[in-house]
């Protein structure tokens, strides 16, 4: 993510277990959910 | 940072014990880092001796010849302590997934680097050229990332909030705990004021100028709480674009080391102690590596710019108390209260954000534990000697010696700052998130001045005393 490596907050405790949503580009909390998902894996 | 995938109804990630997080998040092991030192430094003070002989730091110098005599003297214990930070950051690197053989040389690089720029401060015509050791290494840093470039074996070293969260938790151990609790509850109000004033300004604003809500609050909750950090936790709880998350990490560096360069330039030219200034920088500063260089630069001038009154440790200890207690700890509430507003009230996204009260807790600094503990633990010590015996056997034997190892720390971050600040990688900003987000600085750094400087003056003033 451009800019994350300046002040390495990515490491940080704050971030969680956070990360990029591949699908919609989004970034999320671990515990979201994703009905578009499940609709893609099923197809 | 890891791509995940989300399934229906089920959680993204499987949960991880929570006691894996202890050896797998920076924020821990700056503090077994920190706590760690402190043990040792106490356990030798308690046997008659003291940790002093490796906390060694660059004295006052006039000549090359007796910069040269100071570095033959003390060589062995400056390799020592190298052999020290490279165990000590390397096993947290190391656990954190970085290969050690790669950490070592880069660290080796940032130690040596940071060491010049310690001595170069310490020359006694560094004030007069305004050679300042945090602004020396954000600037040469700078240069260097933005001209000719960093070779990438470098970037293991690199790591900001490592060096400066173990910084904070060896602070603590310079900041009684009474101290804490008498300017704690004062550091909270003047902050919250101010973070909700921007956040507020920001967040209207960028709704104003037709930006979606989730990026308003990811630029509010930068601006207003802890910088990057802010925005990233609150960007996750929210679930903003990841594009969105970029362009607020981006505004948050960019402004955060402008800060660094004006604050404590406007507070130099209207003589601010150094209480106040660090207060004001503690409110107005964005980011915690960024806010301690500026204030360590500010606390650096007493005594070396006349009309500058207050001590030296004032600036720092007036930002820590303001930033980390006044800000930082309360990300996790900003994070819960947010999630749960765009959970209920703002349009869905693609993906469904769950909004749990755990956050608070998820989501908290832990390094802040690290640093009230350390506080908790040298004022506990102390307690038994008055304040002759404590200037005469605790704070050369002990305090000192970890002053000495936090200011290193610091060096480090500062470097790493300006050595990891690439403006080119910087998402492309946009002019509507921008204008948000500067009209948020304006008022921060206003209302910041005002509350410093008028409403609490005499407060953060004895604090400096």
């Amino acid at each position: 993510m451009p800019g994350l490596s300046t002040l390495s907050s990515a490491y940080a405790a704050v971030r969680c277990e956070d990360g990029i949503c591949a699908i919609h580009d989004r970034y999320v909390a671990a515990s979201s959910l994703c009905s578009a998902f499940s609709e893609a894996a099923l197809a | 940072m890891a791509e995940i995938a989300q399934t229906a109804g089920a959680p993204v990630l499987a949960r991880r014990s929570p006691w894996g997080e202890l050896f797998r998040k920076e924020d821990w092991w700056a503090i077994w880092i920190g706590l760690g030192l402190i043990a040792v430094a106490l356990a030798l003070f308690a046997a008659g001796s003291s940790i002093k002989w490796i906390a060694v730091a660059p004295q006052k110098w006039a000549h090359l010849s007796d910069l040269s005599q100071q570095l033959k003297l003390h060589a062995v214990q400056y390799s020592a302590l190298f052999v020290l930070w490279a165990v000590a950051f390397g096993i947290g690197a190391a656990a954190l997934g970085i290969r050690i053989t790669r950490f070592l040389p880069a660290f080796l690089a940032v130690y040596a680097a940071a060491g010049c720029i310690y001595f170069l401060g310490m020359w006694d015509q560094a004030a007069h050229y305004n050679l300042e050791p945090p602004l020396v290494a954000l600037g040469l840093g700078l240069l260097v990332s933005n001209t000719v470039g960093v070779p990438r074996w470098l970037d293991p070293g690199l790591r900001v909030e490592f060096y400066i969260k173990t910084g904070i938790v060896l602070l603590g151990a310079g900041l009684p705990l009474t101290l804490i609790a008498w300017a704690g509850p004062v550091a909270i109000v003047q902050a919250t004021i101010v973070s909700l004033a921007t956040f507020g300004v920001i967040y209207a604003v960028g709704v104003r100028l037709g930006l979606d809500r989730r990026l308003a609050a990811t630029l509010g909750t930068g601006g207003a709480v802890c910088g990057v950090s802010g925005a990233i936790a609150v960007g996750g709880a929210v679930g903003a674009k990841k594009q969105d998350v970029s362009v607020a990490i981006s505004l948050v560096v960019i402004w955060a080391i402008v800060m660094i360069f004006v604050l404590p330039l406007i507070a130099r030219g209207l003589s601010l102690s150094t209480g106040i200034a660090g207060a004001w920088i503690g409110t107005s500063e964005f980011a915690d590596a960024a806010g301690l260089a500026a204030a360590q630069t500010y606390g650096g001038y007493a005594g070396n710019v006349p009309g500058i009154a207050g001590s030296p440790e004032a600036a720092v200890s007036a930002f820590t108390l303001m930033k980390v207690i006044g800000r930082d700890v309360w990300i996790g509430v900003w994070a819960f209260v947010l999630s749960l507003i765009a959970t209920t009230r703002w349009e869905r996204t693609g993906v469904q954000s769950k909004s749990s009260a755990a956050e608070v807790w998820n989501r908290f600094p832990k390094f802040v534990l690290g640093f009230l503990v350390a506080s908790a633990v040298v004022t506990l010590v102390s307690r038994g000697f008055d304040y002759a015996a404590y200037k005469k056997e605790v704070l050369p034997a002990l305090v000192a010696p970890l002053q000495a190892f936090r200011t290193w720390a610091f060096t480090f971050a500062f470097l790493s700052i300006g050595l990891t600040t690439r403006i080119r990688e910087f998402a492309a900003i946009g002019a509507r998130p921008f204008y948000a987000f500067t009209i948020g600085v304006v008022v921060n750094v206003i209302l910041g001045f005002f509350l410093s400087t008028q409403v609490f003056s005499d407060f953060w003033n004895r604090l400096g005393q």
